[in-house]
């Protein structure tokens, strides 16, 4: 049932009620999308909506991963240098604890793999092990911080 | 103060034009995405979110073109107004997969969750018509509930900023270490003027504060009227541009839900509608309607004795599509529109005198 008003010259409908079902869809649409956004859950797509929330101050905490090669030496993997698949170290690094050892090292060896498919040989050296910092570094002076060492992937590499 | 009431009445128009338009955004997100790249990811690094828990890795690249091709098509249909009720959800599933595949690189991504939820309530929402006029509840709760939906995203994001951080936030040297990060990250397209704003430390303290304000009065669309809407619309337009400038962020797509769904565009509509109809009565060839196809004779539309005006000025019937603006904006001189039913058998008609386009 509506009535009908000719307002503003337009047919309107005003005591028309929206059904039970639509009703209920979005009162539990909402109700989970302001549960996520007031207790900062993370279920995507719903979101807590923490962008660029925590505070930032010149310390700058992050994972430094290195491979080191068979001499000895030791060189950052450039993950800028990746594809799109394999950004994201620092989260995943996040979670290392929660890790199993074999888990922690499948993705050191992923990384490995991707840092010896795109590297020359002269530039690699060969990867013996991986070594995971913990680095605090200065956003206003990069390179002045300092390292902790936090996880070591031992050499079970696939081949090159 | 006009308090938006969620199951209060709406216009079909509003409603098909706010769903057509996060079609044609969901369909450009899912075509110009980044997710082929994440094809090829070994399985250790594949952290999926919740409901794609059952994959083992990230699928391959047949696949995720396959997912594309399909949301691209689905949003195309969705747009052009064929099957919405079907075509609409499945180009939204497939942005759901493809951004949730990006999210399952370990960080949650933010790009897409807004359109993704804005557009949630238009999966359910019923078929319209351009030609109806009907105010009415069932045209009114979609838009309203995509409405609260970006207030809640700006608000949350403010009062995240305010329960981590505080007033800190804007009173530290906060968005100054934002930007310092950002200008070194190698994201950004004009690394000199992030620098340049880093370096003003007021200016970053006015930018906070104007950013958290905004962010924590967002709210103000449920109360306000249109031109509140219409503020916050063209505010977030700016902050996401703002971000894409200082910080090298993709956020394009709130900016265009945040236009899409806070901005009612039918007027605008149908007044290119009306500029379409009239081109025809130029003479111009007709072009296929972008409407539901769902259409009337011209009886139904246009009155008699104008009917036949048109028909001595044109010589010509008034076909489908011919109910391109409704008849209460329609310009009278604008019923002498040719038929654009059959634009292939009709023949090439001559401009007419550049008098008649003046009068």
């Amino acid at each position: 049932m509506s009535a009908t008003s000719t307002r503003t010259g337009r047919a309107v409908v005003e005591d028309e009620q929206a059904g039970r079902g639509v009703k209920a869809f979005v009162a539990l649409f909402l109700a989970v999308f302001v549960a996520c956004g007031l207790f900062q859950l993370e279920a995507w797509p719903f979101s807590g909506w923490a962008l660029f929330s925590h505070l930032r101050t010149d310390e700058r905490p992050a994972w430094l991963v290195t491979g080191v090669a068979a001499d000895g030496h030791e060189r950052p993997i450039p993950f800028s240098t990746f594809p799109a698949a394999y950004r994201g170290h620092q989260h995943v690094i996040n979670g290392f604890d929660d890790l199993s050892p074999d888990e922690r090292e499948g993705a050191c060896a992923a990384w490995a793999a991707e840092w010896a498919r795109t590297a020359s040989e002269a530039d690699l050296g060969g990867v013996d092990e991986i070594r995971v910092y913990a680095v605090t570094d200065s956003i206003r002076h990069p390179g002045s911080g300092q390292r902790h060492l936090r996880y070591v992937c031992p050499d079970r590499w696939p081949d090159r | 103060m006009t308090r938006l009431r969620l199951f209060g009445p709406g216009t079909a128009r509003r409603m098909l034009v706010t769903q057509v338009a996060l079609a044609a955004v969901i369909g450009l997100r899912v075509a110009l995405g980044p997710y082929l790249d994440l094809a090829g990811q070994p399985a250790a690094l594949f952290r999926p979110v919740w409901f794609l828990r059952p994959l083992d890795a990230m699928p391959g690249p047949a696949a995720i073109v396959a997912l594309q091709v399909v949301g691209t098509a689905a949003a195309a249909l969705a747009v052009g107004g064929w099957r919405r009720r079907a075509s609409f959800p499945v180009a939204w599933v497939s942005l759901v997969v493809l951004a949730g595949l990006r999210s399952s690189r370990g960080k949650f991504m933010h790009n897409d969750a807004l359109l993704l939820l804005a557009a949630v309530p238009f999966l359910l929402a019923p078929a319209a018509r351009w030609r109806d006029q009907a105010r009415s509840v069932r045209f009114g709760w979609p838009v309203h509930t995509a409405t609260v939906v970006v207030a809640g995203a700006y608000l949350f994001s403010g009062l995240a900023k305010v329960l981590h951080s505080g007033p800190a936030w804007i009173f530290t040297d906060n968005l100054r270490y934002v930007l310092y990060q950002a200008a070194d990250s190698g994201k950004v397209h004009f690394p000199d003027v992030t620098t340049w704003l880093a370096g003003q430390a007021g200016l970053a303290h006015w930018l906070a504060a104007g950013v958290l304000l905004f962010e924590l009065t967002f709210a103000a669309v449920l109360l306000g009227g249109r031109r509140t809407a219409t503020a916050y619309a063209a505010g977030a337009v700016t902050l996401h541009a703002g971000t894409w400038l200082a910080l090298g962020l993709d956020y394009w797509a709130w900016a265009a839900v945040a236009a899409v769904v806070l901005v009612d565009w039918s007027p605008v509509v149908e007044r290119g509608r009306v500029g379409r109809l009239s081109r025809y009565r130029l003479g111009r060839p007709p072009r296929s309607s972008p409407d539901d196809g769902n259409r009337r004779p011209v009886a139904d539309v246009v009155p008699a004795d104008r009917r036949e005006k048109a028909e001595a000025l044109t010589c010509e019937n008034v076909g489908p599509g011919d109910d391109l603006v409704s008849s209460r904006s329609r310009p009278a001189s604008s019923l002498s529109a040719p038929s654009p039913s059959s634009p292939s058998s009709a023949p090439p008609r001559p401009r007419p005198p550049r008098s008649r386009r003046s009068g």
